[in-house]
């Protein structure tokens, strides 16, 4: 990869003004709406009158609680499962030869390209209709990892093609079986993109509203709490839930750069 | 002002979808030789130029790549709307959940879902036919 001066291409202040006004558009909202959830007077917020109220009145909300375990617990289930498949298709696909590898890809990353609503309305359906299971916090895991799943393949793609597989054939020549190679040499060279696919996916699955909406029946998780509240009229609750959600989001983001950070994890970012 | 139309609607998906473009775009150009570039700058071509005729040429890929996958969930919009849209902002999918809620009529809803997805289907498949993903860029995964 070439170098390019990394001082030359921001000499045009169009791009500048461009960059900034991108991030601009983009975290405004954000930080708006974290103003908003501790001010009082949430109509007009100028001058600012500073109030815990609504962090209060979500903290009493039992719905609240109930939502923030189950959004978590759903996250969670999403993660691993994803994070699971995905190491496993990622390390199948670049280790082994097979004939037919690009549409394998394309058939792991094809969930990107259907709506997501449809993957949320069928598998209930399906799992209505066809299996007898109702709506429940396990379906909405698994309905939600057949998307998370596609991201997180993607992160670990982009990781492991770098790995070299000489390492996992040394170990193999000294004996080991493939799941002590896994273990010993595969697993801590890979391991922070295997998190990185952890994080994105848990956080995929936390926020989801479209596929678990209609997978959770009625448990509350906090998007669905979110579009309950949202339909009478929006709330000044609503903006301390948006500003914690935002804020658990921007301290898992903030995991995966302090990982690049530190080079052990590179996502798609040129080396010399 | 133009709160509650198309326009509110349309400000919001670009909102959300725009990540998924920059990262189709940044994906395509991660293998790009920046060298390249500073060929065109040496035999004295103005940035525009050396834009236009090499680097999107050489990475339109990526951009249309951004385009079908921004595409397919903002044509699936149906929470962005519904807020933003106003009375008469409902979208395809609004519709599409109205069967499934309070019309009731499941097999109209399903039909629309299906022809959803064989549209996203039929767009992905003449993506993946036309392009070689190798030359855009996105090379290792054997694709």
């Amino acid at each position: 990869m070439a170098a390019v001066n990394p001082g030359e291409r921001f000499v045009i202040g169009g791009q500048t003004v461009l960059l900034l006004a991108l991030y601009l558009f983009l975290y405004f909202p954000i930080f708006y709406i974290g103003y908003l959830s501790v001010t009082e007077n949430t109509v007009w917020p100028f001058p600012p009158l500073f109030t815990g109220e609504w962090y209060g009145r979500l903290m009493i909300m039992s719905d609240f609680h109930t939502g923030l375990v189950n959004s978590v617990f759903i996250g969670a289930g999403t993660a691993v499962l994803s994070t699971l498949f995905a190491t496993a298709a990622a390390i199948g696909i670049l280790r082994y030869p097979l004939r037919r590898r690009g549409f394998v890809v394309v058939l792991f990353l094809a969930p990107l390209f259907i709506a997501q609503i449809l993957i949320g309305i069928s598998t209930l359906m399906f799992n209505r209709n066809v299996l007898g299971i109702p709506g429940n916090i396990e379906s909405a895991i698994v309905a939600n990892t057949t998307y998370s799943v596609s991201f997180a393949f993607l992160v670990i793609l982009a990781q492991l093609v770098r790995y070299d597989w000489r390492f996992d054939e040394v170990a193999q020549v000294f004996g080991a079986r493939p799941f002590r190679c896994f273990r010993e040499v595969t697993f801590p060279n890979i391991w922070p993109a295997v998190l990185g696919a952890f994080i994105i996916s848990f956080i995929l699955g936390f926020n989801n509203f479209e596929i678990t909406f209609y997978n959770v029946a009625a448990i509350p998780t906090l998007p669905t709490i979110a579009w309950g509240t949202l339909r009478h009229g929006i709330e000044p609750e609503l903006y301390a839930l948006a500003t914690i959600v935002n804020a658990l989001v921007f301290v898992l983001l903030f995991v995966i750069y302090l990982l690049i950070r530190v080079g052990a994890l590179r996502l798609g970012v040129p080396d010399d | 002002m133009f709160c509650h139309t198309n326009v509110a609607s349309a400000v919001g998906l670009i909102y959300l979808w725009i990540p998924f473009m920059l990262l189709a775009i940044y994906l395509s150009l991660f293998n790009f030789n920046f060298e390249l570039l500073e060929v065109a700058k040496v035999n004295g071509a103005r940035p525009w130029r050396a834009f236009l005729e090499i680097t999107w040429p050489l990475n339109w890929i990526g951009t249309a790549i951004g385009i079908v996958l921004v595409f397919i969930p903002t044509f699936a919009a149906s929470v962005t709307p519904r807020f933003l849209g106003g009375t008469d902002g409902a979208m395809f999918v609004n519709r599409l959940e109205h069967q499934f809620g309070s019309a009731g009529t499941w097999a109209l809803g399903s039909a629309m879902g299906v022809v959803m997805c064989v549209a996203s289907l039929v767009v992905t498949f003449m993506l993946w036919r036309t392009i070689r993903l190798r030359r855009a860029g996105f090379t290792g995964a054997g694709a």
